[in-house]
């Protein structure tokens, strides 16, 4: 038994695609219709590429009411490491990408959290080197 | 700041938590994307009369200029596209589940062309209200069963549809559906 897949919800497919792969970096593994919806994952070109991140439509609304919620109290749906979380940071303040936590020492770690633009705040964080 | 997180009904949203929210501090924290929220909540309402662009503007503090701006870059659309998508779907429900006429829904969800109803709809639906209606209500509507456009998307995503389409109608029964899985 592995972890094999994260998953996020998203509001919007078409637009998850683009600001996950665009703005975020990451690549496209599957893409497959799947009735109204599509069934798409991501990987990550710096990361292993045995792990995917499904971006998965929020249509159940009991989905979209945990993920609003979550938004709404500030907490991060997932976390993604980064190896330098300044860099990161101004690279995608250039994308256009607003920032709810701004770069924050926590203990030995650095963090910082954003809103994806299909309904969740992202955190990133830079491990001790 | 405390003043800034009463809501517009008075009720003390979330100032008890404003300490551990501002921890990232200036105009980027998470107090401002909660008011983007209260905003975005606005937006959505249905059931009320129309809420403009700039009353939702001065929900989130910000002038109309920089609320259309921040509010696209936090959550990927515009909020005109955020009100005319919420009335859309609600547009959806009450075609689906409602005895109402197209022109009655088309008023109840605040739009006041039926032209602009139907364009809007077929722009983002696919396919014009009626047609939409016709589609998905020749189902024979049974009580405790759901039309296949309000399951929840996550069953026909990971399971495929169940062969029956058919949902409990017992409190005992399982609440989830007979899944099979994706070929």
């Amino acid at each position: 038994m592995k972890i094999k897949l994260n998953s996020i919800m998203v509001d919007n497919q078409d637009k998850a695609l683009k600001f996950y792969t665009e703005v975020l970096g990451f690549v496209k593994s599957k893409d497959i219709p799947v009735g109204e919806y599509r069934w798409i994952t991501v990987v990550s070109p710096d990361g292993n590429p045995d792990v995917e991140l499904a971006l998965e439509p929020n249509a159940n609304p009991a989905g979209k009411t945990f993920q609003e919620a979550m938004f709404k109290q500030g907490i991060p749906l997932t976390a993604f490491e980064v190896s330098d979380l300044d860099k990161e940071y101004r690279r995608l303040k250039s994308h256009g990408v607003v920032f709810s936590v701004e770069p924050t020492k926590a203990g030995p770690i650095t963090i910082a959290v954003f809103a994806d633009t299909c309904g969740n705040l992202i955190q990133i964080y830079q491990p001790p080197h | 700041m405390v003043s800034a997180s009463l809501d517009r009904r008075g009720q003390v949203l979330d100032w008890v938590m404003v300490p551990f929210l501002y921890v990232g501090g200036g105009q980027n924290s998470h107090g401002a994307l909660s008011r983007l929220c209260r905003a975005r909540d606005l937006l959505r309402e249905t059931r009320n009369r129309p809420v403009s662009v700039r009353e939702a503007a001065r929900e989130a503090a910000l002038s109309p200029y920089h609320f259309i701006r921040r509010y696209s870059a936090v959550f990927g659309e515009t909020p005109h596209q955020a009100l005319i998508g919420a009335r859309l779907d609600k547009a959806k429900e009450l075609l689906i589940v409602s005895e109402l006429s197209v022109t009655e829904i088309c008023v109840a969800v605040g739009f006041s062309s039926l032209g602009t109803f139907s364009y809007a709809f077929s722009r983002r639906v696919g396919s014009a209200p009626s047609v939409y209606r016709r589609q998905f209500r020749s189902m024979v509507q049974v009580a405790g069963m759901l039309p296949r456009q309000l399951v929840p998307g996550c069953f026909s995503l990971m399971c495929g549809w169940p062969q029956d389409a058919q949902f409990p109608r017992s409190a005992s029964a399982p609440m989830v559906p007979s899944c099979r899985p994706v070929p």
